[in-house]
């Protein structure tokens, strides 16, 4: 069944199932889009099969049926410009598809074509979700609106209907790291938004500070990731880099979150902030 | 004058009686043998049902509509032959024959009376013949509904047995053309289409087409070799779309080369097509199979995939520049199949342009295992997240296996 409320991942006009039109097939005439709930026998008002699409009554966008049913989450991805969002992201996908979380039995599958033509072009600065839906067997798919939003330019609109945030931090713009370093400081800024959902605070480019841990450092291990959304090792962790960010400061640490660190370079626990984000919303068994 | 009209009358009184009685007596002969001898000249009205080109079945309807004309004919009839009133028009009933006579219109004082006891028992003649003509039209009204009602009753019965016959033995009919379930159309030898060839008002076992010809209304008594086309689009249907359950499998995935070569290797002899039709096994266990060869590049408008009973993904593991990625032409189709009925159907992925793996035991898990090994984890996961089974062939092995196993083990080549 579709549920009630759906969110136009594109225009963020919130409407029902039932408000969701459909379009008539190359057959019929040029006709303007219907409700779906005209259908008659799922035929459109000229007797036809109608396309397979639903799409946004304000937009006019099509709205895959997956996302409509689950319902999709939007996933907001923040951060500083040249953070490595886009990075994250194309290594996230390829983690899900190809990497550690693909042997744990999860598949990701991108939701239409602008959501494929999203992922061959990250480097574009852009609003444009990137649709997903990542299946376990015998569980419901969790589909998620992923949006790549820089630091300084997040659409409110956006923001008010995020169910997760991830935040990607360059370690390389923290005081104490850029202290280290010898760098010069970096005038810091608080986050323009308050985190009322679950943050991931994400340190990406963890290879280039990987020196500064400990033999036994969590952060020196491969994740667990082909197991899936691990607690204890999420929590080690956390604990970890949590502490680390207190000593670099500069970050304001909002109050549901969670910790990560990460490497896109070489794939070292890149999946980890999608499955907490999905064991956080409930999307999948964990 | 007071007295002689009084003897007058009691003088006269017994012939007015007589008269009465005889006047009686011969109009409800005359008038019975009138009703009786009516219908005779009750006119034929041609009856239609429904939009097909076909007359209506008698009994189906027209049969009791036919009694309520009679009655009203025997009435009409009775009336103009005992007391229709004396017209220029008119035939001459038996009142206006003793009305024209001027010894009997000059009549006065007792003397109207014989003629008033004729006129009376003409009156209660017509009357009682009337009374009559109601009793018999009631019967033959309950007659007549009742094997109207049996008829109808009968055609309602013998077209859900149809429908449940064809439910049951998964028969469903769908136009390769608009590539959607549709109701078939047949047509009768004169060129008229009869789009509701059914039991029904135009007839139980067979209809009568507007030209004449009988037609048979049911598959069990030669329905099945009429010319069939799809009721939407009017193009021809296969001879056998009505008695034999249909599968439909599309063939997605791999290039145009890798995907022609797999179909080429089940049907041989043929010519490429969208759409190929194959008859498969024996007796009741035959399945018309229509294989959609369809390139992958977008299934936007494939509505046939709204029929898939299963999908055959064929894979080529060493494609060449251009050529789409598997996991891509999954994702498409998963994505229309969700839009369209769901993935919960069993998937066949077939491995084409290598030679037979080797390898004993489970060949299923074995082509897995090596799918894995060659890195193709997501196509694997994505098959085995969105459908039902999934089952690993190898082109190489046997071409027809895919198919097969879609089918289930019954059916054999």
């Amino acid at each position: 069944m579709i549920g009630d409320a759906v969110i136009c991942p594109y225009c963020r006009t919130r409407c029902s199932a039932d408000q969701l039109l459909m379009s008539c097939g190359p057959l019929c005439a040029s006709a303007p889009p219907f409700p779906a709930k005209t259908l008659r026998r799922n035929r459109c008002p000229h007797g036809r099969v109608p396309l397979a699409r639903r799409v946004c009554p304000a937009c006019g966008r099509a709205v895959p049926r997956e996302y409509a049913e689950a319902p999709g989450r939007a996933i907001v991805v923040v951060g500083e410009r040249e953070a490595g969002k886009s990075t994250w992201i194309s290594a996230a996908v390829r983690q899900f598809e190809t990497g550690e979380a693909a042997l744990a039995g999860l598949s990701l599958h991108l939701l239409g074509e602008s959501s494929r033509n999203r992922y061959a072009d990250l480097r574009t600065p852009t609003t444009e979700p990137m649709l997903m839906s990542i299946r376990s067997v015998s569980a419901k798919p969790a589909v998620l609106a992923l949006y790549e939003l820089p630091e300084d330019d997040c659409p409110p609109d956006i923001m008010a209907t995020a169910a997760g945030v991830v935040r990607v931090i360059d370690p390389m713009w923290l005081p104490g790291v850029r202290t280290l370093f010898g760098l010069e400081p970096r005038p810091t800024r608080p986050a323009p938004w308050a985190h009322h959902v679950p943050t991931a605070l994400t340190v990406s480019k963890l290879d280039l500070i990987r020196d500064m841990f400990t033999h036994g450092s969590p952060l020196r291990r491969p994740g667990l990731q082909d197991r899936g959304h691990v607690e204890s090792d999420s929590l080690d962790v956390h604990h970890e880099v949590e502490a680390w960010l207190a000593r670099w400061g500069g970050i304001d640490v909002p109050r549901d979150h969670r910790c990560f660190a990460l490497s896109a370079a070489d794939g070292q626990r890149v999946a980890e902030p999608l499955l907490w984000l999905l064991s956080r919303l409930r999307a999948t068994r964990t | 004058m007071g007295a002689l009209a009084v003897v007058g009358f009691v003088v006269l009184a017994p012939f007015a009686l007589v008269a009465f009685v005889v006047a009686f007596a011969a109009s409800t002969a005359i008038g019975v043998a009138t009703a009786v001898g009516s219908p005779t000249r009750l006119e034929p009205v041609a009856h239609r049902a429904g939009e097909d080109p076909a007359h209506r079945l008698y009994l189906a309807g027209p049969a009791f509509q036919d009694v309520w004309r009679l009655s009203g004919a025997a009435v009409l009839a009775t009336y103009h032959r005992l007391v229709a009133l004396p017209d220029e028009d008119l035939p001459d009933s038996m009142f206006a024959r003793m009305w024209r006579r001027r010894s009997i219109r000059n009549l006065d004082g007792p003397l109207v009376l014989p003629p008033a006891g004729l006129a009376g028992g003409y009156a209660l003649g017509f009357l009682t013949v009337t009374l009559l003509i109601a009793f018999v039209t009631a019967l033959h009204a309950v007659l007549a509904g009742t094997v109207v009602l049996a008829v109808r009753a009968t055609a309602c019965g013998l077209r859900w047995f149809e429908i449940i016959t064809l439910t049951l033995r998964g028969i469903t009919t769908e136009c390769g053309t608009c590539e959607q379930r549709a109701r078939p159309a047949f047509t009768c030898a004169c060129g008229r289409v009869h789009h509701n060839l059914v039991p029904g008002a135009q007839g139980v076992f067979r209809r009568t087409c507007l030209c004449g010809h009988r037609l048979p209304a049911l598959l069990l008594n030669g329905k099945h070799s009429l010319p069939a086309s799809c009721g939407r689009c009017h193009s021809p249907l296969p001879p056998l779309a009505q008695s034999v359950p249909a599968v439909h499998l599309p063939v997605v995935g791999g290039t145009t080369e890798g995907r022609s070569a797999f179909l080429h290797a089940v049907l041989s002899p043929r010519q490429p097509a969208p759409v190929h039709r194959i008859l498969l096994g024996e007796k009741n266990s035959r399945r018309l199979v229509h294989l959609y060869d369809t390139a992958g590049d977008t299934f936007e408008h494939a509505a046939f995939l709204g029929l898939a009973g299963g999908v055959i993904l064929v894979v080529d593991p060493f494609p060449g520049p251009g050529s789409t990625d598997p996991k891509l032409t999954l994702d498409r189709v998963t994505e229309s199949l969700t839009e369209l009925r769901g993935t919960a159907i069993p998937l066949a992925v077939v491995i084409t342009r290598t030679d037979a793996l080797p390898g004993t035991g489970d060949r299923s898990m074995t082509i897995r295992r090596w799918l894995l090994d060659h890195g193709r984890v997501d196509l694997v996961n994505t098959a085995q997240n969105h459908f039902t089974r999934v089952h690993y062939f190898v082109a190489a092995d046997d071409p027809w296996a895919p198919v097969h196993w879609l089918l289930g083990a019954f059916v054999t080549r």
